[in-house]
């Protein structure tokens, strides 16, 4: 199910989505409007545009936690113009897994939007890779991640995007033990809690990125 | 005088709104169209990978890649116009945004109980967002503190860097736009800047 006010982007988007095999159910201009589909009909994943009307801020977290809290086993994947670490921190930290929010220029490539929104579906949790990059990129005094190898960092980024273990080592053509290896020294090394989740785990990772 | 005041008020008021509708068009608009395109270019990309046509697969996905570098450089210029999350969340978190992508690491404190007048805001931001370029580009600094404080004066904003100095106000500069737009608030921007450092300070009354 979609919701976003720009039609032409809805419809594309609707007509890419089922080209490559998803099944569309509804298609809404604002959030109260989804909600209503949704409330009749509950999809696997609802997109929802982070901007929409009435006030073209960030309407559409609410509209999600409002789906979250009625209908709890809906994939929530907010797509943004622009995506800011607040808004992924409090998606994390508000909704227990089944979130994703990507820049909207990510649905261009459908292969990879696709795996996302089943991602979503099967309850993970997506960050969008150019925030992450833009934290891990961050200039801080006494870098502590300047004491991770080239490696190590690659492997943070792919964690801060909600990849488990499985999905970092089929992304770096690694053996899932040595992704481990690295999990393991990276949490170590930054001083951070081991969690068992990826979605506590991508919290914590993007809390320490923001710190 | 008093009257004038209010005219220059106005005039940055109206200056501010306008910046902000022109993102909002851009965010609405040409933005919106050039993820749609390169949302239907992507479908391209898969009926000629479906019909077997590799080569042309691989061009349109490069116009693809290209036309996302395009849209990426418009997303910058709408930011810098007016920065959508200033409206929406305030200054910390915009000031969260300016210190994340500053090339020199900043230490950033901000206590502000309430979202201000948006002009007050607009212009603690600009101050921050000039501050940070200026310690990064012309003034070598290694560390950055930024402090923005609500009290019963007003709003502080204060920007302090460890760098070469050298920081003045020159007609048509950066530092000259911002005691104008400062001194329209009825505040001043006071420089102190130093072979070992360069401090920027200014209280904005907020009513």
């Amino acid at each position: 199910m979609l919701a976003d006010d720009a039609v032409l982007f809805r419809e594309g988007l609707a007509r890419i989505l089922a080209d490559a095999g998803f099944t569309v159910t509804g298609q809404a201009g604002d959030g109260n409007t989804l909600l209503d589909l949704i409330r009749a009909d509950p999809p696997d994943v609802a997109v929802i545009d982070l901007r929409m009307p009435p006030g073209y801020a960030a309407e559409g977290i609410e509209t999600a936690a409002a789906i979250r809290a009625r209908a709890p086993a809906v994939g929530l994947m907010l797509l943004s113009q622009y995506v800011e670490v607040h808004h992924a921190l409090r998606l994390i930290n508000e909704f227990d897994g089944g979130v994703g929010y990507l820049l909207k220029d990510r649905v261009s490539d459908l292969a990879a939007f696709g795996t996302d929104l089943r991602r979503v579906g099967r309850g993970d949790t997506v960050i969008d890779s150019d925030l992450v990059a833009r934290l891990v990129a961050r200039r801080r005094e006494r870098d502590p991640l300047d004491n991770l190898t080239d490696r190590e960092r690659a492997v943070l980024a792919l964690m801060a995007q909600g990849l488990s273990n499985v999905a970092v080592a089929a992304d770096l053509h690694l053996a899932v033990k040595t992704v481990e290896a690295h999990v393991t020294a990276i949490f170590t090394k930054l001083g951070l809690i081991q969690h068992e989740r990826e979605h506590r785990r991508v919290l914590a990772v993007l809390t320490f990125l923001r710190a | 005088m008093l009257e004038l005041r209010a005219t220059a008020q106005r005039l940055v008021a109206a200056g501010d709104a306008t910046r902000r509708r022109m993102e909002r068009d851009l965010h609405d608009g040409v933005q919106q169209r050039l993820v749609t395109v390169a949302m239907e270019l992507g479908g391209v990309v898969r009926q000629a990978t479906a019909a077997g046509a590799t080569d042309v697969a691989t061009e349109a996905d490069t116009v693809r890649a290209h036309l996302l570098e395009a849209t990426a450089e418009l997303r910058e210029m709408a930011r810098g116009l007016h920065p959508a999350v200033l409206t929406q969340d305030g200054l910390e978190a915009a000031a969260g945004f300016l210190a994340d992508r500053s090339p020199v690491p900043v230490r950033l404190t901000v206590a502000v109980e309430r979202r201000l007048p948006a002009e007050i805001e607009a212009t603690a931001y600009f101050v921050v967002s000039e501050c940070l370029t200026n310690a990064a580009k012309h003034a070598a600094a290694t560390l950055i503190t930024v402090e923005i404080r609500q009290s019963e004066a007003g709003l502080t904003v204060e920007v302090a860097d460890d760098g070469c100095g050298g920081a003045a106000k020159r007609p048509g500069g950066g530092l000259q736009g911002l005691a104008d737009r400062l001194a329209v608030l009825d505040a001043r921007l006071r420089i102190d800047s130093a072979s070992n450092g360069t401090r920027l300070r200014t209280v904005i009354p907020c009513g």
